[in-house]
């Protein structure tokens, strides 16, 4: 028994990272339709998000059929539980990538063909920073590396930090950019890059909690 | 907390002949709580609990080492009367085993034995005794039935009212539920659930969810080498032993690694 339990949790593990790549796609996806406005780019991203959803539920549903049939214990259901909230981070960041598509459709319809350069260079540089960090927490998982794990909330300031230079920017900027719904959506777009680093940081989190059983991995950004 | 022990066992061995199968075991068993022993088969987890009324005293070259308190006495010490101690320690096996007569006689064979009652103390005894092992709604009516026409799960709970009814402090329980369908199983499980609010339970499962639904405490048991004794490899709260053991002997053997 124990052989069919290992195997449908390697099924598990497989289909998590099927889930990360498809969502990590999403993400450079998105990054790439605002930087470029590429707006058939963004309409991939949108319809992109069924499968990453799919993906969603079919793992759940193969947790809690193992939970049943073998009720898991120690590690084994530390690693079950955590995937179960992994792939709602996972599922929540593709999501974002989606909002972030919508942005950029937005700015398209109202005929934003380009932004400034100096927004461009910060939200590229926050795309790449939440990639790696999305990287970093789906390659922890995948290797079972709490210390890779532990290393990206690092990122993570820096990412928080590039987000206020953004809101700077374009207050500094608010009399040249007249179009308030440019300012809102890019603003936008900027903070669910934000949030995209978030659940990249609680993916690593619950990767060092099923690895360590320490629940002080939660307590300690409160 | 020492107030709360209600079991000590320090340095505990147990001999069968010359051969050491328990080293080392130093556990404190806490009054009012149930403790699970777990463990591979052929572990001594049987043997272990049995120690805590003697009742090893029955093989022939059976030796224990160590010291066992009870109540911070050593129940090991030449002028422990045996009798006293399996009153106050009393045992549920792994099949029910009634005695082939009523169910009242079943539960009054105790309690006869220990002291003189008078008929209604007895018919007392019987009532109380049945209604703390959730039996008596289902039997009340038929007390002077044969205890061999109940079902398993109904004799085992007779079997655990026949214990109660010695008024113990310490219930052991040796896989109590390994013969009984899972219905039955539940009913001793809510039982044991009860019981512990005013007894000290231990008990030895196969069952490792059982051991996590039904104890406070969990040991674990392991005989690491053929030929060496089985030793206490981990003894701590079941919410722990479950989700996060501290040691990998521990999680290999509970996650069905091994054993």
């Amino acid at each position: 028994m124990r052989k069919t339990f290992n195997e449908q949790l390697d099924g598990i593990i497989e289909d998590v990272i099927t889930m990360g790549s498809l969502s990590q796609q999403a993400v450079h996806n998105a990054v790439e339709a605002l930087v470029e406005m590429n707006v058939e780019l963004a309409d991939k991203t949108i319809e992109g998000d069924k499968e990453i959803d799919d993906y969603d539920i079919s793992i759940e549903e193969k947790c809690v059929i193992l939970q049943a049939e073998y009720q898991p214990v120690a590690r084994d259901l530390r690693l079950i539980h955590s995937i179960s909230i992994i792939i709602i981070h996972i599922e929540r960041i593709g999501d974002l990538s989606v909002n972030i598509a919508k942005v950029v459709k937005r700015l398209s319809k109202s005929g934003v063909e380009k932004m400034e350069i100096d927004i461009i260079e910060l939200l590229v540089e926050m795309g790449n920073l939440v990639q790696t960090e999305f990287n970093k927490a789906l390659t922890a998982f995948k290797n079972k590396d709490a210390e890779l794990a532990n290393k990206i909330d690092e990122i993570d300031d820096a990412v928080d930090d590039l987000q206020k230079t953004v809101f700077r920017k374009f207050f500094s900027k608010a009399k040249l950019f007249e179009d308030v719904r440019f300012i809102a959506n890019a603003s936008l777009a900027s903070r669910y890059l934000e949030r995209i680093g978030d659940h990249a940081v609680s993916i690593g989190e619950r990767v060092i909690y099923f690895l360590t059983g320490d629940y002080k991995v939660f307590h300690r950004s409160i | 907390m020492k107030n709360n022990i209600k079991i000590q066992t320090r340095n505990y061995g147990f001999y069968y002949g010359n051969t050491k199968v328990l080293a080392d075991i130093d556990m404190d068993i806490l009054k009012n709580s149930t403790t699970a022993i777990i463990g591979p088969s052929g572990c001594g987890k049987s043997t272990f609990i049995r120690t805590f009324n003697r009742m090893n005293d029955l093989i022939v070259n059976a030796k224990v080492a160590g010291e066992i308190k009870i109540d911070g006495i050593d129940i090991y010490k030449d002028n422990i009367d045996v009798v006293d101690l399996r009153k106050k320690v009393g045992m549920v096996f792994q099949r029910p085993n009634p005695f082939p007569k009523t169910i009242y006689e079943n539960i009054v064979y105790g309690p006869r034995l220990h002291k003189r009652c008078t008929k209604q103390q007895l018919d007392n005894i019987v009532e109380v005794s049945l209604k703390k092992s959730a039996l008596w709604d289902e039997v009340k009516n038929k007390l002077r039935g044969s205890a061999m026409e109940l079902s398993g799960g109904q004799q085992q709970r007779l079997c655990i009212a026949r214990v109660l009814a010695v008024d113990p402090e310490i219930i052991l329980m040796d896989e109590p539920a390994s013969s009984l369908d899972p219905i039955s199983t539940q009913r001793i499980e809510d039982l044991i659930d009860e019981l512990k609010e005013n007894y000290t339970i231990i008990i030895v499962t196969h069952n490792m969810q059982q051991a996590a639904r039904v104890s406070q405490k969990t040991a674990f048991l392991l005989t690491e080498n053929i030929g060496e004794p089985a030793k206490l490899i981990e003894y701590d709260n079941t919410d722990k032993i479950f989700t996060n053991p501290s040691d990998k002997r521990t999680e290999n053997y509970i996650t069905g690694r091994f054993g």
